[in-house]
């Protein structure tokens, strides 16, 4: 039978985990799975459908419109694949009239290697915020990260691995990156675990309780630190690039508040997770190698991996919770928690039931990544325009008008709330009275487990001692049997041939036999010694075994509920934990439902002043119209006057009119200036209100959030722009099946090399975007931001410059190529901006050649140059 | 559909992102906007005010005893002598003649004991004004400085600029304040990277490519606007400027007296473009000499060290004060510690953190000070002691920024200087 996982191998585990602990773990498991089976047994509708459903029924006002074809397609390329498409592939994908054309385009894109690439890039960025090598190249760690997502492999086993690889198995070597690079540092990994896997950023809670969120605590900060305060970096002493994980058996998590001066200590505990008692293993046994100078320590009992498989094992809320927020980041560009990294009460997510829905089905669906984007990305949801939808005043109207049932709603989610939490604090106390009662019981049990484990560990030694004792003994044996065959052969020799040299060649034998009897009593006595030890300890051990079970009975006798109300303490805190953020998550719509309700006398006025400017600029209009009418009679008049009817007015008559007009006209004129201005004023005014009313829309996913491209995604989208990467292709192709002739009958592995082989001829590109448009090393990496040396870059580099001239058959040839300006601006604005060109644009494009003469080539690459640089390029639609 | 609001005029483009802060996350919430540090008018009365900073960085470890702090005589005192100065009883090492009159300006902080004697904690514990955990980064004094003093509305130029002797680039100095207030390097004093047009592009082809992109972004933002596209739109209008600025990264401009008053060598080319920059209203400008790590021939290296150091140097105050920039420039001769005043066998001294001297000169520092004080032999500090986290204190005080203001990051209220420690008060004028 193997241990448990985080038990080292070898260990004899047997008796040393309690059985209560076992129980009790059982249970929670079974418990886990008849609810895992309530909520998904029954025939549910897709994830994607369940999103929306949650999503749509909590829209106040008009949500807004759904992407179109191109905009799609630009926005799922880029989140999927990290780069825009071709003009080609853009063709493609308008011209199709299939009706699910979205879906297939989603599988084309999840099955392409170049998912595979992105996907590296986003969790390399993640997890290791671009800080510089130290252990593990960054190489080693990307190949690793590619091969596990090619794979599929499932994120909570990547994640275990990186959490638990030590570096010493070379197959799992990259995985312990993580820990390498950040030289096994405790604190910087207390945090980084905690942001990363459990998305609480317990940092400020290192010192002190959190001064302002009151959910993070030092206890908290300290927990995690628990986990991770043992395991050192070991350096092998004969190569210092060559670094390892080992573990000490000691070592507790102290800690003192520097604001109180209040102290405490820890056992390990993950977020919303209990205590976790290291098992019991005699004193003797707790090192599989002690630590010592130059030797790497390995303990029996690793925290570190208990760590790895509590975390992953999907029972972990926070865990759960945070990799699907994260992953819903990764293609939403925001989490519903953000930033992704400060869940807390304070700061809850846009919407609970939401993240409770993603968490849930993550673990249903085994954290398969392809199946859980294609999900996120084939919502309607995930299919909102960004571009705001404009009833503001419908809005607030809407807003006022569900007031009243949002404060229902929250007044009921609060109760509900209150509820659980007088059900959680009586079982809290509850436990806590039932623990202190036992607690001496427990502290005995705990010895006795102790006195029994040294002895079951002196059974074992003296065990060993006594197997090769009799193994000495047995090859004694062997050799004593086979000196005496050789005497009696050589005696009987001597009968048949009595020379002196066989007579002394007998007595040396004789002698030899003697002292061989002689070891063989010694090892029999040696034998029988270590018997005896092995009859005394085991004797020792069975006399502890009663005291051991009694304890334990009575421990157990004494708990007796105890392991149920854990179960139940479990599920009640959890549910406590989603109706709070639930109950948050309505206080906040019903803040912003207020905040809008009452923003709806400036929203009023504002859209009465534009009424009125329509109103006047239509006026204006009739004006100009009529205006023209008559002075086209005029000059008709003027043409013709003898050819006066009666309809026709005297040319004076019309002149009059005319003035008449004027005088009217001036006076709209100097009115609409008025109402221009005014509502110039206002919409100064206005600007922040309108900018939180996209803020609001975002939150209720109601509106897609501009997405500025990661440094990875603008590269790799410059050079597919500009046909950089098409120009290259070829060559590429021709050097991997150089390279590898056997790819050329399997295209799979051929794509994926040929996507390799193309990371690796831009590393340079990607590396000199990456210094520009990524963060510092150890940053968040979501910050944006906006350098003029990134202007500057992109205006003045030779890299860009190269790449806007025409060369080969990059874009800039291409235009150059084409005669009909029409068509350039086309594929101009396809190979770009991954649309067609508005009527507007066209004309512009064409105008713009039009005056070109001969210096058209200049005149196309200022147009890249000037699509490059918008911010429509700049963003994701 | 027309997005009524979007205006995108030049004006409501900076109100707009002035109200919006400098640094977005990348949900378009703000990160440190300016409020965090001073109130809006504060703020505008800095920026009028045109505060500065100048780093003087001696790397490796300048000696105070053949500097701000000599020991003639002693047993530890070495073979110089002391001279006076322009402050009647102060006096400093006669490896300074030409700073010692200008010591009027100067004042000396002889105190400094930062117990840290290893190169890379030592000058990063002085540049942040904290000692370095793995589990933290703090900004540098530069990005602090580049961020509390930016005029408000932004700047075209860059406000933490580092004169370097090696590469260009943007330095990774800025932590959570973002890569808008980190360093731009100006390797070997060069202008900044990529800041002329590329080869063969007339003005007449510049102005063509800029007016496509404003019309192909008035396009797009008249239907999509946020503070994000507001800001990158922004960087290109910065980027244009900067470029027609670009005389003022050029040394050689500079009249040629000046430039022989300074010297014809890297460090005194260094200090003119330094006063340069900051005349042309830079926030933060670093200069380094290099190398002070004398673990051997200690007094050879400070003889030649010091000689190059001492006339530029001076120049600078002279010309700062002259100028009538003096009062609103903070001046700062740091390195990441002094050296032992125990003189080992290879004529050296070694690491020392314990007892050791910064200069500072202008905006509200006391003139012609002295602050603390050593024992005889300079091995421990016998009166008012103080460390790196008060002189960070210290020196944003002096150039009116709050030093125990916090600054928004992500919702964490984070103190921009370390929170346990205070201004040094009697350096404040």
């Amino acid at each position: 039978m193997r241990g448990p996982a985080w038990l080292s191998p070898g260990t004899p585990h047997s008796g040393t985990w309690p059985t209560a602990v076992r129980r009790i773990s059982q249970l929670a498991a079974a418990w886990l799975s008849a609810f895992t089976a309530a909520v998904f047994c029954q025939e549910a509708p897709p994830l994607r459908e369940r999103i929306d459903q949650l999503v749509e029924s909590a829209y106040v006002g008009q949500p807004a419109r759904m992407v179109t074809d191109a905009e799609f397609l630009r926005r799922v390329s880029l989140d999927l694949t990290g780069r825009i498409p071709t003009a080609e592939e853009a063709r493609a994908f308008l011209a199709d009239t299939s009706p699910d054309k979205r879906q297939q385009l989603v599988d084309r894109l999840l099955a392409s290697p170049a998912f595979v690439r992105h996907m590296t890039d986003t969790f390399d960025v993640m997890w290791m915020e671009r800080r510089p090598d130290k252990y593990v190249s960054s190489s080693d760690w990307r190949n690793y990260l590619f091969e596990s997502f090619a794979a599929n492999k499932p994120l909570n086993v990547l994640i275990r691995e990186i959490l638990s690889s030590d570096g010493t198995d070379p197959a799992l070597r990259p995985a312990a990156k993580f820990f390498l690079d950040r030289e096994a540092d405790a604190n910087l990994l207390t945090r980084d675990v905690g942001r990363m896997f459990f998305g609480v950023d317990l940092q400020c809670a290192q010192c002190h309780d959190h001064p302002l969120i009151e959910s993070y605590l030092q206890a908290d900060y300290y927990g995690i630190f628990a986990f991770l305060n043992r395991t050192v970096l070991f350096v092998d002493p004969k190569d210092n690039k060559k670094a390892y994980l080992g573990e000490k058996a000691e070592g507790d998590a102290k800690y003192k508040s520097a604001f109180t001066q209040e102290e405490g200590s820890t056992l390990p505990r993950l977020p919303f997770g209990e205590a976790i008692d290291d098992p019991i293993l005699a004193k003797e046994a707790v090192y599989i190698v002690k630590p010592e100078k130059n030797v790497r320590p390995v303990a029996r009992y690793s925290r570190r991996l208990r760590l790895a498989e509590e975390a992953t094992s999907g029972n972990n809320l926070a865990f759960n919770r945070n990799l699907a927020n994260r992953l819903w980041a990764m293609v939403f560009g925001r989490g519903l928690v953000e930033p992704v990294d400060l869940h807390h009460r304070d700061n809850p997510p846009v919407h609970a039931q939401l993240l409770d829905l993603l968490a849930e089905d993550l673990v249903a669906h085994q954290f398969d990544l392809r199946y859980f984007l294609r999900e996120l990305v084939l919502s309607r949801t995930y299919q909102r325009s960004s571009e705001p939808p404009q009833q503001w005043v419908e809005y607030s109207r809407q807003a006022e008008a569900v007031l009243v049932s949002l404060e229902q709603e929250t007044q009921s989610l609060q109760q509900a709330h209150e509820s659980i939490v007088a059900e959680l604090e009586k079982l809290r106390k509850e436990r806590s009275s039932l623990l202190e009662a036992i607690e001496p019981l427990r502290q005995k049990w705990r010895e006795a487990e102790q006195a029994w484990a040294d002895a079951d560990w002196a059974v074992q030694q003296a065990q060993q001692a006594v197997q090769s004792a009799q193994q000495a003994l047995a090859s004694q044996q062997q050799t004593h049997a086979t000196l005496a065959e050789a005497l009696a052969s050589l005696q009987k020799a001597v009968a048949l041939l009595p020379e002196a040299e066989l007579k002394a060649a007998v007595e040396k034998l004789q002698a030899s036999q003697k002292a061989a009897e002689e070891q063989l009593q010694k090892l029999e006595k040696e034998l029988a010694e270590k018997q005896q030890t092995l009859q005394t300890a085991t004797e020792k051990r069975a006399a502890l075994q009663p005291a051991r079970e009694q304890a334990l009975a009575e421990l157990q006798k004494a708990q007796g509920p105890l392991g149920e109300l854990e179960t139940q303490l479990r599920a009640v805190q959890r549910s406590e934990i989603q109706a709070g953020d639930r109950l948050l998550t309505a206080k906040r719509r019903l803040k912003d439902a207020q905040w809008l309700a009452s923003q709806r006398g400036g929203l009023e006025a504002y859209a009465a002043g534009q009424d009125r400017c329509r109103q006047l600029e239509n006026q204006l209009a009739r004006l100009d119209q009529e205006r023209a009418r008559l002075q086209q009679q005029l000059t008709a008049t003027a043409a013709s006057p003898n050819a006066t009817s009666a309809a026709d007015a005297a040319p004076e008559e019309l002149q009059k009119q005319l003035e008449k007009l004027d005088a009217e006209t001036k006076q709209y004129s100097e009115q609409l200036a008025e109402a221009r201005q005014a509502a110039q004023q206002q919409r100064q005014a206005l600007d922040e209100l309108l900018a939180q009313l996209d803020e609001r829309w975002v939150n209720q996913l109601a509106l897609a959030p501009l997405k500025p491209l990661s440094p990875e995604q603008l590269a790799w989208s410059t050079l597919q722009a500009t046909g950089v990467l098409a120009n290259t292709l070829p060559g590429v192709e021709d050097e991997v099946k150089k390279k590898s002739p056997e790819l050329a009958e399997q295209p799979e592995k051929l794509r994926v090399a040929v996507e390799r082989a193309l990371e690796a001829k831009f590393a340079g590109v990607i590396r000199e975007f990456v210094s520009l448009f990524g963060s510092g090393a150890g940053q968040p990496p979501q910050l944006f931001f906006a350098t003029v040396d990134q202007a500057l870059y992109l205006s003045n580099s030779g890299n860009v410059t190269s790449w806007i001239n025409p060369s080969g058959n990059n874009l800039a040839a291409r235009l150059v190529s084409i005669e009909n300006p029409e068509q350039i601006a086309e594929e101009l604005y396809l190979s770009v901006l991954t649309r067609f060109p508005d009527p507007q644009e066209r004309q512009w494009v064409v105008a713009t050649l039009s005056q070109a003469g001969e210096q058209k080539k200049q005149v196309i690459r200022d147009m890249i140059w000037a699509l490059l640089s918008s911010a429509e390029f700049r963003f994701c639609p | 559909m027309k997005c009524t609001y979007a205006c995108g005029s030049q004006e409501h483009l900076l109100a707009r992102r002035t109200f919006l802060g400098g640094v977005v996350a990348g949900v378009g919430a703000v990160v440190g906007g300016l409020g965090a540090l001073a109130t809006p008018s504060a703020a505008r009365q800095l920026a009028r005010d045109g505060k500065r900073v100048l780093v003087i960085n001696m790397h490796g470890g300048l000696s105070q005893l053949e500097s701000w702090d000599p020991k003639p005589g002693a047993p530890t005192g070495g073979p110089f002598r002391a001279i006076p100065t322009s402050v009647p009883g102060i006096h400093i090492s006669e490896l300074l003649p030409k700073t010692a009159q200008v010591m009027h300006h100067l004042a000396l902080v002889r105190g400094v004991n930062t117990s840290e004697d290893d190169h890379g904690k030592g000058i990063y514990l002085m540049l942040h004004g904290r000692r370095q955990t793995p589990a933290a980064d703090y900004p540098e004094i530069g990005a602090v400085v580049a961020k509390a003093l930016e005029p408000l509305g932004g700047d075209a130029l860059p406000g933490h600029i580092k004169i370097t002797s090696g590469g260009g680039g943007r330095g990774n100095d800025a932590a959570y304040l973002g890569p808008r207030y980190a360093s731009v390097r100006l390797g070997d004093g060069k202008p900044p990277s990529h800041s002329s047009r590329p080869d063969g592009m007339s003005d007449d082809d510049e102005a063509r490519r800029q007016q496509f992109r404003r019309l192909v972004n008035e396009h797009f933002l008249s239907r999509r606007r946020t503070a994000m596209t507001d800001l990158y739109t922004y960087s290109y209008e910065q980027a244009l400027q900067l470029m027609e600025q670009r005389q003022i990264f050029d040394v050689s401009l500079e009249p040629q007296k000046d430039q022989e008053r300074y010297g014809d060598h890297a460090f005194g080319r260094h200090c003119l473009l330094a006063r340069r920059l900051l005349e042309h209203g830079i926030t933060f400008v670093q200069v380094s000499h290099s190398n002070y790590d004398t673990h051997n021939e200690n007094f050879r290296f400070h003889y030649e060290q010091m000689g190059e150091f001492d006339g530029p140097f001076a120049t600078l105050i002279s010309d700062l004060a002259d100028r009538g920039m003096l009062d609103s420039t903070l001046v700062v001769v740091l390195s990441e510690f002094g050296r032992t005043p125990n003189i080992n066998q290879y004529y050296g001294r070694d690491h020392w953190s314990r007892a050791w001297s910064v200069c500072l000169a202008g905006a509200k520092i006391a003139r012609g000070a002295v602050l603390g004080k050593t024992n005889e032999n300079g091995t421990a500090v016998v009166d008012h002691q103080v460390d790196h986290a008060q002189l960070f204190h210290t020196y944003l005080q002096a150039v009116g920024i709050d030093s125990f203001a916090t600054i928004d990051v992500a919702g964490r209220p984070v103190p921009l200087a370390d929170p346990a420690a205070a201004p040094i008060k009697e350096l404040l004028a």
